[in-house]
C-alpha cells in the first residue's frame, strides 16, 4: 500500500513538477523498496515530454540510479554486532 | 525497544542476479521501444499519465472554488512576503494593475493576430524553468488543431520556438535557445545570413567571422518562418584573437514574462530562395514604415519644439531691444 502511494506521490511530484520533492523521495524509494517500476515512470514521462526524439535523460538517469542502488544497498544497511540488520 | 530486526547479514534477500538481468533488459528494451517508437510512447504515456496530467492542470489554470482557493492562498503567501519587504500596498496594488494591464495588451496584440492570420491564441503551462527538459507547455493540443512542427509566436511576430510533441490535450515546444537546436538567422545590419544555435536560458547565439560589423541592437530574423522576427543582438564577444565572434540574442520578451503564446496552423516548410529574400525585403521595408500613431506623435512633438523655439527667439530678441534702448537712454 505504502509502495503504490508513495509511486503515486512520486508520479504526481514529477508531473506538476516538484523536483526538488520528487528526487528525495525517488531515492529514498529505490532503498526502501526496490524501484525496478520507476524505470517504466521514467519511460512514460519521457514519452510524455516527448524527449525520445532527442534524448531521454530522465530515463537514463533512473536506470543508472536505480541499479546502483541495488548494487550498494546490501552495503549501506546497518548491521549490529551479530549480523542482525538494525531497521 | 527492539531495534534491529530477525534479518541477518547472511539471509537478508538481495535481488537476485537473474531478476536483475531481467530489469535490465526490460529497461533497455523499454528505452529502445521509445527511440524506435517515439509516438506509440508518446501515446502510451498520454493515456497513463492522463490523470496526474488532468489533476495538476486542473489545479494550476481550473475556476473552481478549491483549485482557486489554493492558487489563491498561494499567491497571498507569496504576495504577503513580497509586502511585507516592500511595506506598502500601494506597490502590491500598482503591481497587480500593471500585470492585468500587460495582460490585457498581449491578449489584444494576440486577437489581432489570430483574426489576421489564422492562429490560435494558447497560455502557457509551464516554461522551461519548471519542466525537466528545456521545453515550454501549451494548453492547446491536436484536438485544437496544433501539429507538430508549427512555429509559436510571442506577439505579433517575434517567433519563440516550434512544436515538437502534440498530444490531445496540450503540446510541448521547443524553443529557439534550447541547446542543440539549429536554425538559419539573417542579421540585419551587416546583412548576413549565419546559424542561430540555442544556449540555453533563453539565450541564442549568432556565429560570425571577424571584420563583419556586429552590433549591440541588431534585428535577426528568421527567415526559414513567415514574418519570423526572432529578437535583437544583446552583448557580443568578440575576441580579436579569436577567428570567429558571436552574438548573443534574446527574444524581446523573457521566456519567463510569457504568459499567452500564438500557433500557427501551418507547419514551417523549406521556402525557396525567392521566397526568403521576399521575406526579408518584406521586414525590413516594415522597419521603415512608421505607423499612424508614431507619426501623429512625432509631428505633435515636433509642432511643440518648434513653437517653443520660436516663444524662446520672440523672448530673447525683446530683451535685446530693451536693453539696446536703455543703452542709448544712458
Amino acid at each position: 500500500m505504502l509502495r503504490l502511494l508513495s509511486l503515486i506521490i512520486i508520479t504526481t511530484l514529477i508531473i506538476t513538477p516538484l523536483y526538488i520533492l520528487a528526487i528525495p523521495l525517488g531515492v529514498w524509494y529505490m532503498f526502501r523498496f526496490t524501484g525496478y517500476e520507476l524505470i517504466i515512470l521514467a519511460v512514460l514521462v519521457d514519452g510524455y515530454f516527448g524527449a525520445f526524439n532527442t534524448l531521454p535523460i530522465i530515463s537514463i538517469l533512473t536506470i543508472a540510479l536505480v541499479f546502483l542502488v541495488d548494487l550498494l544497498k546490501p552495503s549501506l544497511l546497518m548491521y549490529t554486532k551479530t549480523d542482525e540488520m538494525v531497521s | 525497544m527492539k531495534k534491529y530486526s530477525s534479518t541477518t547479514k547472511a539471509n537478508y534477500h538481495h535481488t537476485s542476479h537473474k531478476k536483475r538481468r531481467w530489469w535490465f533488459v526490460i529497461s533497455i528494451l523499454l528505452v529502445l521501444t521509445g527511440w524506435l517508437l517515439p509516438w506509440f510512447v508518446s501515446k502510451v504515456s498520454t493515456i497513463i499519465l492522463y490523470p496526474f496530467h488532468a489533476t495538476t492542470a486542473w489545479v494550476k489554470n481550473s475556476d473552481g472554488i478549491v483549485p482557486s482557493y489554493l492558487r489563491s492562498r498561494a499567491e497571498l503567501v507569496s504576495e504577503l512576503e513580497s509586502l511585507r519587504s516592500k511595506v506598502t500596498t500601494e506597490t502590491g496594488t500598482q503591481l497587480s494593475i500593471n500585470r492585468l494591464l500587460e495582460e490585457n495588451m498581449q491578449l489584444r496584440a494576440l486577437s489581432n493576430v489570430s483574426t489576421s492570420s489564422e492562429r490560435l491564441v494558447a497560455r502557457v503551462i509551464a516554461r522551461p524553468n519548471s519542466l525537466a527538459y528545456d521545453l515550454m507547455q501549451i494548453d492547446r493540443g491536436s484536438e485544437h488543431g496544433v501539429t507538430v512542427g508549427v512555429p509559436v509566436y510571442s506577439g505579433l511576430d517575434s517567433v519563440v520556438g516550434v512544436v515538437v510533441e502534440v498530444s490531445a490535450k496540450y503540446s510541448f515546444v521547443e524553443l529557439f535557445t534550447t541547446p542543440g537546436f539549429e536554425s538559419t538567422a539573417y542579421i540585419i545590419g551587416p546583412n548576413v545570413f549565419s546559424n542561430l544555435e540555442g544556449v540555453g536560458g533563453g539565450v541564442a547565439r549568432v556565429r560570425l567571422p571577424q571584420g563583419v560589423p556586429l552590433d549591440v541592437g541588431q534585428l535577426v530574423l528568421l527567415p526559414g518562418v513567415s514574418n519570423g522576427v526572432y529578437g535583437e543582438i544583446v552583448s557580443v564577444e568578440n575576441h580579436p584573437t579569436q577567428p570567429e565572434q558571436y552574438g548573443y540574442v534574446t527574444p524581446p520578451v523573457a521566456i519567463n514574462n510569457i504568459f499567452y503564446v500564438s500557433i500557427d496552423t501551418e507547419a514551417v516548410q523549406p521556402k525557396t530562395e525567392y521566397a526568403i529574400e521576399e521575406s526579408i525585403k518584406n521586414t525590413l521595408q516594415q522597419k521603415l514604415l512608421l505607423s499612424n500613431s508614431m507619426i501623429d506623435s512625432i509631428s505633435a512633438k515636433l509642432k511643440i519644439e518648434t513653437a517653443s523655439s520660436a516663444a524662446t527667439s520672440t523672448i530673447e530678441s525683446e530683451v535685446t531691444e530693451i536693453s539696446s534702448s536703455t543703452l542709448e537712454n544712458n
